[in-house]
Parts: C-alpha cells; sequence; structure tokens
C-alpha cells in the first residue's frame, strides 16, 4: 500500500480514525472491560465442543432445518439492518462531528465512504464474533 | 486593493421560509468583526453558507477571491469553524484530537505536533494534552475546540456564539486568543448575543435581521447613522431591530 494511500486527510487514514473510535468506545475500566472478550471466547469454545462432539456424527439436511436455516438468516439480516440504520442515524444526526469533517478540504464523498465504512465494520465484527462457533469448527474439523 | 477576507453578494436561502434574502456583505482582512442579530436573524445559516455546511440557493461567496461554491476544498482550506456547541470526541485527549484534526488540513504530522503543543501551552491546555475530553469543563472544551480551529492556522476565523457558557476567566482567554489571531493578520468573525463583547472587540460590527444586513460599520459609524453620539451598540441593536 503507497504512502499517499494513508496519508493524513486520505479515505483509508478516516476510515482507520473509524476504527481507532470504535476501539476507544469499549468500556475502560473494570470487568466490563474484559466481559466481551470473555463471552466470545466462551461461545466460541462452546461451539468447538459442539463441533468435536458431532464430529462423527452425520448431520441429515433436512427440509425443516433448512426452513429454520433460512429463518434464522433472515432473522439475523434484519438485526443487521437495524443495527445499520441506527448507526447511520447516530452517524448523521448525534455524533455532531460531520460539520468539523465537512467543514475540512476534504472530499464529503470521502468522509460519507469512511463513515459508512466504520458502521458496516462495526456490525460485521459482532456478527462475526457470533459466528465464530460455527466457522471456526467448520475451518478446523471440515464437519458438517 | 487588497482582496476581501469575505465577499458574499446576492446569498439566498429558504427553508420553510425564506431566511436569507439577497445578503450582500464584505468583510476586509486584518479585522474582528461581529455579526450579530436577533434570533432567527440568518447569522448561523449565513455562516454555515459561507463554511460550505449548508448549500446557498443563490448568490456568491468568496474567501480572499476563492469562489467558496465553485472551488469549496480551496476555500476551506483557509477557514476554519467552530460553531456554539463544537464537537469533541470524547475519548480522545487534546493532543489526538488535534492531530486529528491537524490531518484533516492534510498537516504534516511532524509541523502538527508541534504546532498542537504551542497551541496547547498557549490556551494552557498542556497539563491536559493526555486527558480524555469526556470529564472536561465547557470553557475547557471550548478551548480545545479553539486549538483545534487555529492548528491549521486559518486566514479566516469564524466562530458562532464563542463565549456562552463560559465563566469570566474562560472567556478572557478566548477573547485575548481571538485579539491575537487580529494583530497576527488573520480575519476573525464571531456571532454573539453579548453585546458588550462586540462593542469591545469588534473593529467592525454588522446587524443582520429578517435575511438582510441592516447597517454595518464601526461602533462610532454606527453611531453616526444611528443619529445618536451616546448611544450604546445595545440601544443602536433595539432600534434597528425593533423597527426590522
Amino acid at each position: 500500500m503507497s504512502a499517499a494511500a494513508i496519508a493524513p486527510g486520505s479515505f483509508l487514514w478516516l476510515a482507520r480514525h473509524e476504527l481507532f473510535l470504535a476501539w476507544r468506545n469499549r468500556p475502560r475500566r473494570g470487568a466490563r472491560r474484559w466481559l466481551g472478550f470473555v463471552f466470545v471466547a466462551c461461545w466460541l469454545a462452546f461451539g468447538c465442543w459442539i463441533g468435536w462432539l458431532l464430529r462423527h456424527t452425520p448431520i441429515p439436511q433436512y427440509p425443516p432445518m433448512l426452513v429454520g436455516a433460512l429463518v434464522g438468516s433472515i432473522l439475523a439480516f434484519t438485526f443487521m439492518t437495524t443495527q445499520a440504520m441506527i448507526g447511520s442515524q447516530q452517524t448523521l444526526y448525534e455524533s455532531g462531528d460531520l460539520a468539523l469533517l465537512f467543514t475540512a478540504p476534504l472530499e464529503p464523498r470521502s468522509v460519507l465512504l469512511a463513515k459508512l465504512l466504520g458502521i458496516a465494520g462495526a456490525i460485521g465484527l459482532t456478527y462475526t464474533a457470533l459466528l465464530l462457533p460455527i466457522v471456526v469448527p467448520v475451518a478446523v474439523l471440515g464437519h458438517p | 486593493m487588497n482582496t476581501p477576507a469575505l465577499s458574499i453578494s446576492g446569498l439566498a436561502k429558504s427553508f420553510d421560509k425564506p431566511v436569507i434574502t439577497g445578503l450582500d456583505m464584505e468583510i476586509a482582512a486584518g479585522q474582528l468583526y461581529a455579526l450579530l442579530g436577533p434570533n432567527g436573524a440568518g447569522k448561523t445559516t449565513t455562516l454555515r453558507m459561507v463554511t460550505g455546511l449548508t448549500r446557498p440557493d443563490a448568490g456568491t461567496i468568496r474567501i480572499f477571491g476563492i469562489d467558496a461554491r465553485a472551488d469549496p476544498i480551496a476555500a476551506k482550506a483557509i477557514t476554519a469553524w467552530l460553531p456554539d456547541e463544537p464537537m469533541l470526541y470524547d475519548k480522545l485527549t487534546p493532543s489526538e484530537y488535534l492531530a486529528f484534526v491537524a490531518g484533516l488540513w492534510r498537516m504534516e504530522p511532524k509541523h502538527a505536533a508541534a504546532e498542537a503543543e504551542r497551541l496547547l501551552h498557549w490556551l494552557d491546555l498542556w497539563a491536559e494534552r493526555d486527558t480524555r475530553c469526556e470529564g472536561f469543563s465547557r470553557g475547557m472544551k471550548q478551548k480545545v475546540a479553539l486549538a483545534a480551529a487555529l492548528i491549521h492556522d486559518p486566514q479566516l476565523l469564524i466562530l458562532d456564539e464563542p463565549l456562552t457558557g463560559l465563566d469570566a476567566n474562560m472567556a478572557r482567554a478566548v477573547k485575548d486568543a481571538l485579539r491575537a489571531q487580529v494583530d497576527a493578520g488573520k480575519t476573525v468573525i464571531v456571532t454573539t448575543h453579548i453585546l458588550e463583547v462586540a462593542e469591545r472587540m469588534a473593529d467592525r460590527i454588522g446587524i443582520i435581521a429578517g435575511g438582510k444586513l441592516l447597517i454595518e460599520g464601526s461602533l462610532a459609524e454606527l453611531r453616526d447613522r444611528a443619529g445618536s453620539e451616546g448611544m450604546s451598540l445595545e440601544d443602536i441593536f433595539i432600534r434597528l431591530t425593533g423597527d426590522a
């Protein structure tokens, strides 16, 4: 990646700032700081444990199961959309930093794209964490 | 002839109803200009159009000769805007915030760090440079925001109600900082409801109401035009805006 691509004021520099802000916004003190990490680790361990137990058990793909998976996907997609809408609302109307960003000598398109990436990144990371117990055992054990 | 810091011609903006209607004004460089007006007069809308935050319906805006509508990036590069409720990232420290704002203006990091250090010392924020802004008082936040507005050495500094809610010490610090900018040859435009501040600080004063500039000049010129030598700015303001 060229130095110009991450130079101050560039799109990637703005996107990095958004991710840095998201990181800074995590709980800083006390147990809450570690609670999220512990939860994700336990969740992952649980998924791996189930995957390990079922490693020799064939899982048939009955139509009701496929329908259930589809309904689950639709629900997850709905939650992601809701989160994206809330994130967009906070970005546009509550965060207040657009006044600063739009008075800077930057292309407004870059600013909005970086904001969009920040919203998408935050949502993507949340659902990635939730899917880890399925994805990791499948990747490691090749099952189901 | 020197290029004016700000030249506005035929500026118009309507929301539900007309807010600015054919506004013309010119502000010479190197002055502290106070833009006054009753609530809803269009002061903030005018300044938001100057800074590119609101798109005008009609008219031209030139900042040091640069057409702000045709070349907004060049105009923004020499301008700074400080709103009445400045936004700080609460989770960042003043040093981090200034580094970010300097980056927005594409300052070279080494130069930005040196300038941030100078401003933090000057505004008496150095001891708090690595403390997150979330615990700061309104006055301290205002000073951090002012430092951020100054970090790229803008030629034109625009502030909306910069003294609202500040105690006497903080207000004095901000006023001194603005005067220092003017002494250094920069142009400062402020809106304020505190008429004594405009009376004492401003080189020139403009009074806007109903989307038009009613009167403009030095305090002495305003008194002349209002027809009373001993009149205070408050008297002039009430007489003009009461008629508007």
